[in-house]
């Protein structure tokens, strides 16, 4: 028996196995502790991926060696292109999925990979050495790993409490133990904890639903997947139904406020304002009669329907009365209820970007753990997490994923530089410089940080360089090439309500007109060549918003000359009387590693980084 | 007065704008101007006249206080002079520099030594907080309250914006495309006429435009030289600004004026004449204040009932020009067409009654500021340059939407022009627009 690994992973949700799967995948010997083999990657919440911010997390997963997007094609039953018309920047994907069938997916993914161990066992301590930096991991049952690196991904199961009505009991999640030794253990070894607290909605019988009621929402007609391996596939089964609550269902929840252990305004726990329980939006908003309930299938084989939309703690007897106020659902039976759960999460302002903690070398954290909300954002951080603990027992430098190149940076920066309040939901808001960093380019934006790393092939390299050079060609080629003024031509613009040509002009230009598609101009360029369609919506995406693009990056340069100047580790941000007293005292809590970390942080103000900057050179001089 | 004024510019184009701003005497091209060498220039316009004379000086990198390409030119001090130059400077593609910004790049750039390092770091101190109390001083008001009220008008835009691309799954969003336009449309027009109404001060007190119209030989241009002529008047002559009209700058207690000399008006068919007249005319639109002159020793014709219909509702000031002489008109005649109003008897020539005249103007300058409400005007050209930039994103804003690019899109816009007023009231939007967000919208997943 070897208790030796390299690095440990503890959990085997959505962060935990794309954690250890991209170690592994590095050449590092990888361990796995879950607390059920059954239980791994499973979607306890919605059966669905994707969506705004979410599908473009998932393309970058995929872009950096993850499994995420190639198991969600695996498993898709619906899909649906989201955003078209509202801008490149936005538009993504959504998938539905069969739920169960995804966790069996990433089980076989983990247990084909070489390198990669699991263990099933609570992990209830963590091993130091002399010099404070992690060593290894004991389970609560008796067994001792040692290893270089440790990535937590524990999920909600850190002193879970599940609230149903006046009922609440500890859990992990429905049906599972919560972890508690190991929540004690950090806080034993000096990390803050705090409480967040989230709902899932009933889980209703397919049978039982009338869906004459309801409008349905057919998959798209287009052949769609997320992973560049897969094969883009039309579904046409389960459709995704719309209903609406109304009145009467406000009403009973009105009635039963007082009964809701989670409902911000008369618990003590923090608002949730991102994914709000249906009694929480009734609560707010006591003028909006009708919020939108979808009826997600959880999978085809599966009579069990995900009731998006009722996300709710109030007790099962009034979980009863407001789905049967809802029509469609009149006569409906629940198979699961909805419940809510409490749980310990570690303020990821401990964080460094790495998602290295800052007191404990070598120690990671990714997932729910960190506050965020949602398998996409879990999963994100735990390829993050898991390719940085592989670096580090490689003592290779850390990878950083910047704000201006990827969700997960976005993330992870607003994660441990403004620290939350309430469970952490990417947003394509969130995301500054979003038409640069779209759902259609995460394999050219990420491909430098794959290839480092060597979760990505050598033939994949290769590939993506190719595709690079292809769209500037043909970008070049479109900003050289003209068409004239034809009759059929002209016909065709007024047809789209835009202008006729009077004389010649670039296809670039009349591409730029928002009524135009390069599909349009196909037979007034006969010598465009053959290009596959995501190459053709990558030329386009560039041309149209030509302006627009080359603005963002001006922005992002600026932007660039701040992040890169780094402020060390051991920069002595408590003497640093020349700036305003709550600029000083946020510095220092947080220990910004750049310069542009710094200046998003509340309460630094521009003559603040003046004179930060100052000091920094002054210390950088200092010590040579 | 009379001191040099210098406009500094540095970072990669700045010798590339100086070259368009400054056309060396010597007929050589500034780019070829060796480092450290004074030369002679003529500060230019955009239509390449020469608004004054310069000195120009280069200081290429890395040998400069930055450590970038800087530029310095030498001008006489006139304010008005100065700000002509940075804003075609700005035209030309410069930008203003942030409070304490050369000494902010000459750290990036490591120009600045250990030893200065501590000391200069107190005075970027205290200069951005010079900067910070001279920014924020004038926004208690209601200009400040402006502000807050268009960045709540762009945050709840941005906020649907959002609100449709994070949490909404209909396709396409045609119909916000015209609402937003329309709704950006009404905050641009209000920061546009924000903008003007600043400007429009801001000339004020850079110089005020006085204006003396008269027909022809009555006695402008004598009156023009007695003003100027008195000891109290302190002139700065600036060549070239004008078009046909002379045009003087000068302080009448510590007030600024500008003073021109227009074309006479009169009942012409002659072409050159008109245009000569159309200027005229476009002066008196411009002016803050307008003299009209009458020559008491000739009658009143025609060719004053025009000059009366064209300065009616201006500012102005009557004076009945050559007291020394024979009087053909008196007062009253004056009032028929000027009904009410106050008439001031001089003699150019002689110089009697020019007091009387300045105390007038100085009067009627004071009910000219206190027609201004001060308090909802941007003062400095920092705040005015972000409002006109504001309004130009919001331009754009706008147009793209018409054309039909996506809400998404557009949405870089409108946070550049939040920025822009951002950058007048130093308040963060981005937690304006989260809270918006979730303030105004039931959201959810």
């Amino acid at each position: 028996m070897d208790y030796h690994y390299d690095v440990i992973v503890i959990g085997g949700g959505h962060a935990g196995s794309e954690a250890a799967h991209i170690s592994a995948v590095m050449g590092l010997k990888t361990l796995l502790i879950t607390n059920s083999i059954h239980h791994i990657a499973l979607m306890p919440c919605n059966p669905a991926i994707g969506g705004p911010g979410k599908g473009h997390v998932v393309m970058e997963i995929d872009a950096l060696g993850g499994l995420m997007a190639k198991a969600t094609d695996l498993c898709t039953i619906h899909i649906k292109k989201v955003n078209t018309g509202k801008g490149p920047a936005v538009q993504t994907l959504r998938a539905q999925t069969q739920r169960d069938r995804y966790s069996l997916i990433i089980r076989e993914y983990l247990e084909k990979t070489p390198l990669l161990s699991i263990f099933q066992g609570e992990a209830s301590d963590l091993v130091l050495n002399s010099n404070g930096g992690i060593s290894g991991v004991k389970t609560f049952q008796g067994t001792q790993f040692q290893c270089r690196s440790v990535v937590i991904a524990t999920g909600t199961f850190l002193n879970g409490v599940i609230k149903i009505g006046e009922i609440s009991f500890p859990a992990g999640r429905q049906g599972e133990f919560p972890a508690n030794h190991l929540s004690q253990s950090l806080r034993q070894k000096g990390f803050e904890t705090g409480r967040l607290n989230t709902c899932t909605p009933p889980r209703i019988d397919k049978r039982t639903i009338d869906f004459k009621k309801c409008d349905e929402q057919k998959s798209d007609d287009l052949p769609l997947c997320f992973s560049w391996e897969s094969t883009p596939r039309v579904y046409d089964g389960s459709s995704v139904f719309l209903t609406r609550t109304n009145e009467k269902t406000c009403e009973i929840i009105r009635k039963n406020f007082d009964r809701s252990p989670l409902l911000y305004h008369f618990s003590d726990s923090s608002p949730v304002r991102e994914c709000p329980s249906l009694e929480d939006k009734v609560y707010r908003f006591p003028d909006r009669l009708s919020h939108l309930v979808f009826l997600e299938p959880e999978g085809e084989n599966s009579n069990e329907i995900y009731v998006q939309g009722v996300f709710t703690s109030l007790p099962e007897e009034v979980q009863w009365q407001i789905l049967h106020s809802i029509p469609g659902l009149e006569n409906c039976h629940i198979i699961r209820p909805g419940y809510g759960i409490e749980y310990d999460f570690i303020p990821p302002t401990q964080l460094k970007p790495s998602l290295e903690s800052k007191l404990i070398p070598g120690l990671f954290f990714a997932g729910q753990i960190n506050g965020t909300s949602g398998y996409e954002e879990a999963a994100g951080q735990g390829i993050l997490a898991g390719m940085n603990a592989g670096r580090y027992a490689h003592n290779k430098p850390a990878i950083i994923l910047q704000r201006d190149e990827s969700y997960i940076g976005v993330m992870v920066d607003d994660l441990v530089t403004k620290g939350i309040q309430e469970p952490y939901r990417l947003r394509t808001g969130k995301v500054e410089y979003r038409l640069l960093i779209r759902h259609s380019n995460a394999d050219i934006r990420l491909i430098e940080y794959g290839y480092q790393a060597g979760t990505i092939s050598q033939s994949r390299y290769q590939m993506i360089q190719k595709k690079k050079n292809i769209i500037t060609q043909e970008l070049k080629r479109l900003e050289k090439t003209s068409i004239f003024p034809r009759v059929d031509l002209n016909r065709l613009l007024e047809k789209k309500h835009t202008s006729p040509l009077s004389e010649p002009a670039r296809i670039s230009s009349v591409l730029t007109r928002p009524q135009m598609s390069y599909y349009d101009l196909s037979p007034f360029d006969p010598d465009r060549p053959f290009l596959s369609p995501d190459i053709i919506e990558e030329v386009e995406i560039q041309t149209k918003y030509r302006g627009y693009i080359e603005r963002q990056i001006r922005s992002v340069e600026e932007f660039r000359q701040m992040e890169s100047r780094p402020i060390p580790l051991d920069f002595p941000f408590d003497r640093l009387k020349i700036l305003s007293r709550e600029a000083q005292e946020q510095l220092q809590a947080l220990r910004p590693t750049t310069l542009g970390q710094a200046s998003r942080i509340r309460g630094v103000t521009p003559s603040d980084l003046a004179a930060l900057l100052i000091l920094l050179e002054k210390f950088r001089k200092e010590r040579q | 007065m009379g001191a040099v004024g210098i406009v500094k510019l540095s970072g990669n184009d700045s010798i590339e704008i100086a070259s368009k701003v400054c056309r060396l005497r010597s007929g050589k091209e500034i780019k070829k101007l060796p480092s450290f060498k004074l030369a002679l220039c003529d500060v230019i316009d955009n239509n390449n006249k020469a608004l004054d004379e310069g000195l120009v000086v280069l200081m290429r990198e890395p040998f400069s206080y930055t450590r970038e390409n800087v530029v310095e030119i030498q001008v006489h001090s006139s304010p008005l002079i100065i700000q002509k130059i940075i804003q075609i400077c700005i035209i030309k593609g410069a930008r203003l520099a942030e409070p304490g910004e050369f000494t902010k790049r000459a750290f990036l750039n490591g120009r600045i030594s250990l030893n200065q390092a501590e000391s200069v770091a107190e005075i970027v101190k205290v200069q951005s907080e010079k900067a910070l109390y001279s920014l924020y001083q004038n926004l208690r008001g209601m200009f400040g309250e402006k502000i807050t009220e268009w960045q709540k008008g762009l945050a709840l835009i941005q906020a649907k914006i959002q609100v449709e691309c994070d949490f909404s799954d209909r396709i396409g969003a045609t119909d916000l495309q015209i609402t937003f336009a329309k709704e950006i449309n009404t905050i641009r027009q209000n920061i546009r006429q924000q903008y003007d109404r600043s400007k429009k001060f801001q000339n004020l007190q850079n110089g005020l435009l006085v204006v003396i119209c008269g027909k022809p030989n009555v006695g402008k241009s004598s009156l023009l030289n007695a003003i100027i002529g008195k000891e109290r008047s302190i002139v700065t002559p600036i060549p070239g600004t004008t078009r046909d009209a002379i045009e003087e700058l000068f302080l009448i207690e510590g007030f600024p004026f500008r003073f021109v000399d227009t074309a006479g008006i009169r009942e012409s068919q002659s072409y050159i004449e008109k245009i000569g007249i159309d200027k005229t005319k476009k002066y008196l639109e411009e002016a803050h204040l307008v003299i009209v002159l009458f020559d008491q020793s000739q009658e009143i014709n025609r060719e004053d009932y025009t000059l009366v219909d064209l300065v009616r509702k201006k500012p102005h000031i009557i004076v009945l020009n050559k007291s020394d002489l024979t009087s053909k008109i008196e007062k009253k005649d004056v009032n028929e067409l000027y009904p009410q109003e106050k008439i001031i008897k001089i003699s150019a020539l002689s110089g009697k009654g020019i007091d009387r005249l300045l105390d007038q103007i100085i009067e009627k300058v004071q009910l000219i500021k206190d027609n201004y409400d001060e308090d909802y005007l941007a003062f400095n050209l920092r705040q005015q340059n972000e409002l006109f930039k504001a309004s130009t994103f919001l331009e754009q804003a706008q147009k793209s939407l018409e054309e039909g690019f996506p809400i998404d899109v557009v949405s870089i816009d409108i946070d550049e022009a939040l920025r822009c007023l951002k950058r007048i009231n130093g308040e963060d939007i981005d937690k304006k627009v989260v809270d918006s967000i979730f303030n105004n919208f039931c959201v959810g997943k």
